[in-house]
């Protein structure tokens, strides 16, 4: 994202904050959100991609609407008009394939006859599914469909085949197919947030929500790119409330112009000094490996938490406070408060749909050995949290270095408080946990950062002296 | 409901911190200090459900919700409410 981009939903955000009508905020906001959608879309290879894929999102956004809505037998009419809103933007934005007003997409979009045949098919090829599908298996058919989606965008071979496809589709010449070619932006978390309103209203936690609110939360345009995962109850609730307070947009505007210089000054100079997949191979000495690791983490923190302020703030100048996904992460003296410290609003959300309800069951049951239980937990939690990055060797293992920094985090925290007069608390020890937990979540990153096992090795080799 | 903010006090300190001496204030930040870790709030949901008959669900296992004893005390208390 650059700074001129910012710049640009900033403005839009601090206008939203002035419309005091909660109902034209609404349709203001998500008029604004998909039209962003679009214009911050990467462009790609594949003709047309950055085009369809937004598209595809407000397709699959409807489609798992309508099985909640089936699934719970409610009236649909209201639906349609609702999506008719929704898609508004996508019409004005492909429409500019014949006036060239603006640059909404990266690319030129495709012809009108084509979007409205690529609608209308994807639409009925999901009514099909629906119709096809029994009825009480809607819920688990949009999990199941959103669980393979993850995985063709996720398994880098698996995208691959989806790129090789998109090139047929689009008689591009094969040889020229990448994985990479398709970045949908913000799909993890979109996917996310989709996952948590079918399941919180499959479970009866809450009601389907309006389409609108729906795609409003999914593609909300401060948190598009890359979160705060808001819940969705608490997010309503924000956007329902009046518009900001002076105090609220000089905090918002703080925020945006510390986010702005932790992303756009620190996290950019740090570039040149931190590891790199190209530099890893080049850096033979051992100091300034360790230098180009600790580069790397800080790098990662200001950037990623740079950004989030600024979608915090941005939030703020609407008059909606997402919840925060950063809390002085670095300055922690143990890897449990790390974790409940880094992104926390993507670690919360794993622990709702997966570490809480494992640990509930086993716990109440004591089918499982406390010490198995909270191994398991906290791996497979771990596990899952690294494959939402990428599922790839390297990011399951970044994500066991965690599962098992935690286990034994967890075993070493229990044996201090059954041992209290055995460890006293003191400036040294403090210090010591500090290093041992920068190191050990600095070392982690090089898993994380790596593309494959062979140069995350050689790192590991360096930076201990083993490297020949 | 005779002071649950105490009663659930008594737990937290007793049977899952395992020190008694220590003292909870009721707006004292439980999770987002790491006071308690993820293990820790299973056993105080599940604490809570047998204890006062309300069901707390997994999404609200955080710090958004509650943060603090007296946080928790009105999330019970909206839900015994609604029941």
């Amino acid at each position: 994202m650059s700074l001129y981009q910012v710049l640009l939903l900033v403005l839009v955000a601090l206008i939203a904050g002035f419309i005091h009508n909660i109902q034209l905020k609404k349709s203001f906001l998500i008029f604004m959100s998909v039209t962003f959608y679009y214009w911050l879309q990467p462009s790609s290879s594949i003709r047309n991609l950055d085009f369809w894929l937004p598209t595809f999102t407000l397709l699959i956004s409807f489609a798992t609407y309508l099985g909640m809505i089936i699934y719970s037998r409610e009236k649909i009419l209201l639906t349609f008009r609702d999506f008719g809103f929704v898609l508004v933007p996508t019409l004005l934005a492909d429409l500019n394939r014949y006036v060239s007003l603006c640059c909404i997409t990266p690319t030129l979009p495709p012809t009108i006859e084509r979007v409205i045949l690529g609608v209308i098919i994807t639409l009925a090829i999901f009514f099909l599914l629906y119709r096809v599908i029994p009825q009480h298996y809607d819920f688990s058919f949009s999990l199941f469909f959103l669980l393979i989606l993850f995985l063709f965008l996720k398994i880098p071979s698996f995208t691959l085949i989806l790129s090789r496809a998109f090139h047929i589709i689009n008689h591009q010449p094969l040889q020229f197919s990448l994985a990479t070619d398709i970045q949908w932006l913000g799909i993890s978390y979109i996917i996310l947030r989709m996952l948590h309103i079918l399941i919180d209203v499959h479970k009866k936690r809450q009601p389907i929500p309006g389409f609108q609110d729906y795609v409003f939360y999914l593609l909300f345009f401060p948190a598009l790119i890359a979160g705060p995962i808001d819940l969705f109850p608490h997010f309503v609730n924000e956007i329902s409330s009046p518009s900001p307070s002076n105090t609220l947009r000089q905090e918002g505007f703080y925020r945006i112009i510390i986010g702005s210089f932790k992303k756009f000054v620190l996290a950019d100079s740090l570039a040149i000094l931190a590891l790199s997949q190209q530099n890893a191979t080049q850096i033979s000495s051992t100091l300034y490996m360790w230098l180009a690791l600790i580069g790397y983490s800080l790098r990662i923190y200001f950037d990623f938490s740079g950004y989030t302020d600024i979608a915090i703030g941005s939030g703020l100048l609407i008059g909606v406070r997402l919840p925060e996904n950063f809390s002085a992460p670095y300055r922690k003296t143990n890897l449990i408060q790390f974790w409940n410290s880094w992104h926390i609003t993507l670690a919360n959300w794993f622990r709702s749909y997966f570490f809480y309800p494992f640990t509930r069951k086993y716990q109440r049951t004591k089918k499982l050995p406390l010490w198995l239980l909270i191994f398991t937990g906290q791996v497979i939690t771990m596990l899952l949290i690294g494959f939402w990055h990428g599922i790839t060797l390297n990011f399951a293992v970044w994500g066991l270095w965690h599962g098992i920094g935690l286990f034994v985090n967890n075993r070493w925290a229990d044996w201090k408080r059954n041992h209290p007069y055995l460890l006293k608390q003191n400036w040294f020890f403090t210090s010591l946990s500090w290093i041992l937990t920068f190191s050990y979540v600095s070392l982690g990153w090089i898993w994380f950062g790596m593309s494959d096992l062979h140069s995350a090795m050689l790192v590991f080799q360096r930076l201990f002296g083993l490297a020949s | 409901m005779d002071d649950p903010i105490n009663e659930i006090s008594f737990y937290i300190v007793n049977d899952i911190l395992k020190s008694p001496h220590k003292i909870l204030k009721p707006d004292e930040p439980l999770i987002s200090s790491g006071i308690l870790d993820s293990f820790h709030l299973v056993d105080l949901a599940l604490y809570i459900e047998d204890r006062f008959g309300v069901k707390i669900e997994d999404t609200e296992l955080n710090r958004q919700t509650f943060d603090n004893l007296n946080q928790l005390y009105h999330l019970i208390q909206s839900k015994t409410k609604d029941q």
